[in-house]
């Protein structure tokens, strides 16, 4: 199935998605967890589940490229002044929606008359009840028919309905521009840039082509978090730590990374790229001797 | 072992994405009479309003007629689908609200932190700087009545502030500049000085070396993080036990480190393994029998003999007639005191000597001060004595609670001062600590936005003193 490439543009640099769709699929098509970075439209004000955009690792989006299931999208045209065509485009939009809104409104109006039509209808006949008991008090003469006849002849058309005011109309405030009509994908992305991002990059890239999910390793202090399946559904297994090969460590930090992993049940991998150009991954356990 | 496909297909698995795609794929959508309206002026960096919004009780500030929103406030308001804001006539979308309202001057880091708490409630404003109202003149609740700064002045002057540090930025990163040429030449030093095998003390020196040299600018700013390297430190194995010999060579001491009057007896350089061994068993036997209830451990304090003569006759030496004349007449023998009289005055005669002299021995405590190599830095005392980095760490966010009765012309005291740092940049040195300590002495907790890659965690040092055991005297 050769599906639309996602579409990937930068903010201050770093990797984005800003289409539901595209957020959904690369998390379940393509193992791609990334970290939901706005407020959701349902429940805006809370820290619990966010919304879009999708914020990815830079890892994570290049990895999307290189597979060729993103495309990175030139997002230069957000920061530019509006063309005046856009803004027709964006009026005409507008003044449809509207319109549309407009009549449904009314249809949605009749709808309810429709069903409280009874309601009305006895509503009428007391009113006029009322008005000519007045008269009626007063001494004027009254027709007792008119008194007692029913509301028959009413219908839904017969009863005007004022149309919707423009202040009540629903409005939209766009999670993704709307108004760009052609994608430019000339976009230039130095990463990775180091050798550390290189490893890193390497690294990351290899765990998912072994079919592994990641996430970011930072609250776990080291690099990238490895879980067997999707994050909602698994404890991560291991946590990965991006090494330079010949990178020297002390004794104490390797037993700081050790003891981490001990503690919250999880393998600490040390992955780095050897002299042959080929992964490393090295484990630590602690043995429990003591 | 990676799941294959058929892991993902159960039911609920299905039903977390099915729902999951089902909130993220709802749009922002607000009523056009309960939206506000705002226009992005580019070259001010805010967003105009047309009209006020419930939010302007926190948000935003008058300037002049106009009503001013920072960006960072517009943006999260969009997003909580409360404001519109137009640019040329067009509506922006969040996607564009983003690329045009993050700069230098609100990062995206910074945004992220700012809309974290704002969500959770509280009220978030741009740091404003020490407060100027006293820490007394809040007790007595002063600070409510004096109104004579207006608001919207004080957050202009702020922002001309910001200006200012700009530009002063750029002068800052020549110093940076120096200041990374500087810590290149210190690991060579360093690293020198670990091959003779005394890191503490080579680090001091060189400690002591650019205070010399640099007395204003910031030390600890330019010194690195110093690792010992293990690979080069010996440190000798006592508890192997196919050792050859019974006894271990130690390295001497270096010459350069000893006062000029000492000389080293080779015998005191080797030990005697198996006799350490030994000894160490019979102590831990004596042990034992002290806890039986004998304080002999008492006994032998009290009873201290000294191999050379002179040291426990001098204290004997004075005549008195009365009490305050015996406490004048100490007083004297100690300031009088040479150490050349000490039948250890050897030890102070070259360029190296010993950090205390006998006339400090008035008490443990004060020999104690004087041992210590490295001083402890407290947060409140002394603080002028250190060398402090401004400017190179700001501080972002003032925190407040929420509370219906806050006023943001006279927003009081935060609960929370916030500074905003990437997850892949150092953590903040000592400098840069105490630093932005100093800007604000009111006691509000700092605390560390941690922002990586879109996940927040809020981080907060804390300062410790640690105790001094001082037994005798």
């Amino acid at each position: 199935m050769a599906a639309e490439p996602v579409k990937i543009s930068l903010v201050s640099n770093k990797p984005f998605i800003w289409n539901a769709e595209d957020a959904c699929i690369v998390r379940e098509k393509y193992r791609i967890v990334g970290a939901l970075a706005g407020c959701l439209s349902r429940a805006p004000r809370q820290n619990i589940q966010l919304g879009l955009p999708l914020q990815l690792l830079p890892e994570e989006a290049m990895l999307l490229l290189q597979e060729g299931y993103a495309q990175l999208v030139n997002s230069d045209q957000n920061a530019k002044l509006p063309s005046p065509e856009q803004v027709d485009r964006f009026q005409k939009m507008r003044e449809e929606s509207f319109k549309q809104q407009a009549e449904i409104g009314i249809a949605e109006r009749k709808l309810i008359v429709q069903r409280r039509l009874d309601q009305i209808k006895e509503g009428r006949k007391a009113k006029r009840k009322q008005r000519l008991e007045k008269k009626k008090a007063k001494g004027q003469e009254v027709d007792e028919e008119e008194l007692r006849r029913d509301e028959d002849k009413l219908d839904v058309e017969d009863i005007q309905i004022t149309p919707m005011g423009q202040e009540h109309a629903l409005v939209q405030i766009f999670t993704e521009t709307p108004w760009v009509e052609e994608v430019d994908t000339d976009v230039r992305w130095d990463f990775p840039s180091t050798e550390e991002e290189r490893v890193r990059y390497r690294v990351f890239r290899d765990l998912w082509r072994k079919g592994h999910s990641l996430t970011c390793g930072g609250k776990f202090g080291g690099d990238f978090l490895v879980y067997p399946g999707d994050p909602s559904r698994f404890h991560s297994f291991y946590i990965a730590v991006c090494l330079l090969h010949h990178q020297t460590m002390s004794a104490e930090k390797v037993v700081a990374m050790a003891r981490l992993g001990s503690t919250v049940k999880k393998t600490v991998v040390l992955c780095s790229v050897d002299d042959d150009d080929e992964l490393t991954y090295t484990s630590l356990q602690w043995t429990g001797i003591s | 072992m990676p799941l294959t496909d058929h892991g993902y297909k159960t039911k609920n698995w299905r039903k977390f994405f099915v729902e999951r795609r089902e909130v993220l794929q709802e749009e922002k959508v607000g009523r056009i009479g309960a939206l506000c309206r705002g226009e992005w002026k580019p070259e001010e960096r805010v967003i105009e309003l047309k009209q006020t919004g419930k939010f302007f009780h926190h948000m935003g500030y008058a300037e002049g007629d106009h009503l001013c929103l920072y960006p960072e406030e517009a943006l999260f308001l969009m997003e909580v689908c409360s404001l519109e804001v137009y640019y040329a006539g067009l509506s922006l979308s969040i996607q564009q609200a983003y690329s045009m309202f993050l700069s230098e001057s609100m990062t995206l880091g910074e945004y992220q932190t700012y809309s974290y708490l704002s969500r959770l409630g509280y009220i978030v404003m741009r740091h404003s700087g020490p407060s100027s109202v006293t820490a007394y003149e809040r007790q007595i609740r002063l600070d409510q009545h004096i109104s004579d700064i207006s608001y919207s002045k004080k957050r202009k002057n702020m922002d001309d502030a910001g200006n200012t540090a700009s530009k002063l930025s750029k002068t800052e990163e020549s110093l940076n500049a120096q200041s990374s040429e500087l810590c290149d030449k210190i690991p060579d030093q360093t690293s020198d000085a670990t091959h003779n095998d005394i890191p503490i003390a080579s680090t001091e020196k060189t400690d002591k070396l650019e205070a010399g040299t640099l007395p204003k600018k910031s030390v600890q700013h330019f010194l690195p993080y110093t690792m010992w390297n293990f690979d080069e430190i010996n440190f000798p194995d006592i508890g192997r036990k196919d050792l050859q010999t019974h006894t271990l060579q130690m390295m001497p001491p270096r010459k350069n480190l000893l006062p000029s009057g000492v000389k080293i007896n080779p015998n005191s350089c080797m030990v005697d393994v198996h006799k350490l061994h030994s000894s160490g068993e019979n102590a831990t036997g004596d042990n034992d029998e002290d806890d039986d209830g004998d304080d002999s451990h008492i006994y032998t304090t009290n009873n201290l003999t000294y191999s050379l003569m002179n040291a426990s006759v001098m204290k004997a030496q004075v005549k008195a007639k009365n009490w305050s004349e015996y406490k004048a007449e100490c007083r004297k023998m100690v300031t009088d005191f040479r150490v050349e009289q000490s039948p250890v005055g050897v030890l102070w005669q070259g360029e190296v000597t010993p950090l205390v002299t006998p006339d400090m021995a008035s008490c443990t405590g004060n020999l104690l001060e004087h041992l210590q190599v490295i001083e402890n830095i407290h947060q409140n005392k002394k603080k002028e004595k250190l060398s402090v980095v401004t400017g190179s760490r700001k501080i972002s966010f003032d925190v407040f609670k929420p509370d219906s009765n806050f006023k943001k012309s006279q927003p009081g005291l935060p609960d929370h001062r916030i500074c905003v740092i990437s997850s892949s940049e150092k953590p903040p040195d000592l400098g840069q600590l105490i630093g932005l300590q100093k800007q604000c002495s009111d006691g509000v907790p700092l605390h560390w936005s941690v922002v990586d890659h879109g996940d927040i965690a809020f981080y907060k040092y804390c300062y410790t003193s640690l105790p001094v055991d001082v037994t005798m005297g």
